[in-house]
């Protein structure tokens, strides 16, 4: 499986990425702000996007999935430090496999990427 | 003496219009302060956020490359205490006001992520839970949420080592101005007696974290009857609905 990490701190962003791979997915690519997250999708086609719901820039990463969603079905999940209801309430209209709060375990990411279908 | 009149009212003016655009000077500064506090605590919950996820993800990198089970479930826990912690901070910034937390939903959560860490034992315990829709304070959630992390985590460790089901039970009331949480697990249980706190941080921290909430505790246990701890405190009057209401 493919997955895209999204994430504006570089510290987590390198966890992330390591403890994923560690349970046995292939991260793609990484990217802290929601341009060259859509940029990442269109080039590397992955299954799951990783998306923090704030990013450098001027899209949160709600924004980047309506933007990734005009061109491609890939899913989120949504990893967050402010989960309240009106971000809830805007991320159901994306095409999500659900919430994580940080800091995020990996038996939650086994949980959630078991949800995923895989693409070409 | 019209023509003074009218100069005094005239003067008066002039000194209220030049005190209404002072006033209103001082509220466009108000608010353009109000709101960058606004964005120095959300850039502060952030960070602290993300700090707490740097810890928490280098603990759980660490459980990758220990080979021995036991340090295993020691670095998890601490990563599961730094959640607890975690989820509690997302709760209160999610409250808006900051000062108290409806705590039902932070139980779920709590619930969820023990279990998942768990996961691997697949046994099938299931938790049922009894949480009145009570507030706490900062003072009180972050003591009582970290003690309900160590029971739950103390029942997946031990009460179901020789079985393959349990259960436990989790209920928080308000009782008069007091708090009762009474948790249940229907596992091997211990004799009392036997504890030794000094081996046991879990037991130390319940205590620890008893003392803090200056609750009265009880534990009833037998060899293979489960085990059943009662917690009673006083709910933070200063930010309850009673107070405010």
């Amino acid at each position: 499986m493919k997955v895209l990490i999204v994430e504006d701190d570089f510290m987590l962003c390198l966890i992330n990425k390591k403890s994923i791979e560690l349970i046995g997915y292939k991260v793609v690519a990484t990217a802290t702000n929601g341009i060259d997250a859509i940029e990442a999708v269109k080039k590397h086609n992955p299954d799951v996007v990783l998306m923090d719901l704030r990013l450098d820039g001027e899209l949160d990463g709600i924004d980047t999935m309506h933007e990734i969603s005009k061109f491609s079905e890939v899913p989120a999940i949504y990893l967050t430090g402010n989960s309240d209801e009106i971000n809830k309430e805007r991320a159901a209209k994306t095409n999500t496999l659900g919430f994580c709060v940080k800091p995020v375990h990996f038996e939650e990411l086994k949980a959630l990427f078991a949800n995923v279908k895989l693409r070409d | 003496m019209l023509t003074t009149a009218n100069t005094s009212l005239q003067e008066k003016q002039i000194h209220l219009e030049s005190e209404i655009a002072e006033k209103s000077k001082i509220n466009t500064a108000l608010a353009r302060t109000l709101k960058e506090k606004e964005i120095l605590l959300s850039e502060i919950h952030h960070r602290v956020k993300n700090n707490l996820a740097v810890i928490s993800g280098l603990i759980e990198l660490q459980t990758f490359y220990v080979k021995d089970e036991k340090a295993s479930a020691i670095l998890k826990e601490s990563r599961n205490r730094i959640k607890s912690i975690a989820v509690l901070h997302e709760k209160f910034y999610e409250s808006k006001n900051l000062e108290k937390i409806g705590i039902r939903s932070y139980v779920d959560e709590l619930i969820y992520f023990i279990k998942l860490s768990f996961s691997s034992q697949q046994k099938d315990i299931k938790i049922i839970t009894q949480i009145e829709d009570i507030e706490l304070s900062m003072a009180n959630a972050l003591p009582f949420s970290l003690l309900l992390n160590e029971l739950i985590t103390n029942s997946y460790k031990h009460a179901f080592k020789k079985q393959d089901s349990g259960n436990i039970t989790i209920s928080l009331i308000k009782y008069q101005n007091k708090l009762v949480l009474n948790f249940k697990d229907d596992g091997c249980g211990f004799e009392l007696a036997e504890i030794n706190k000094d081996n046991s941080l879990g037991m130390n921290l319940i205590e620890a974290f008893s003392l803090q909430l200056k609750a009265n505790t009880n534990w009833a246990s037998k060899p293979n009857k489960g085990v059943e701890f009662t917690l009673q405190f006083k709910q933070d009057l200063i930010n309850s609905k009673e107070q405010i209401g």
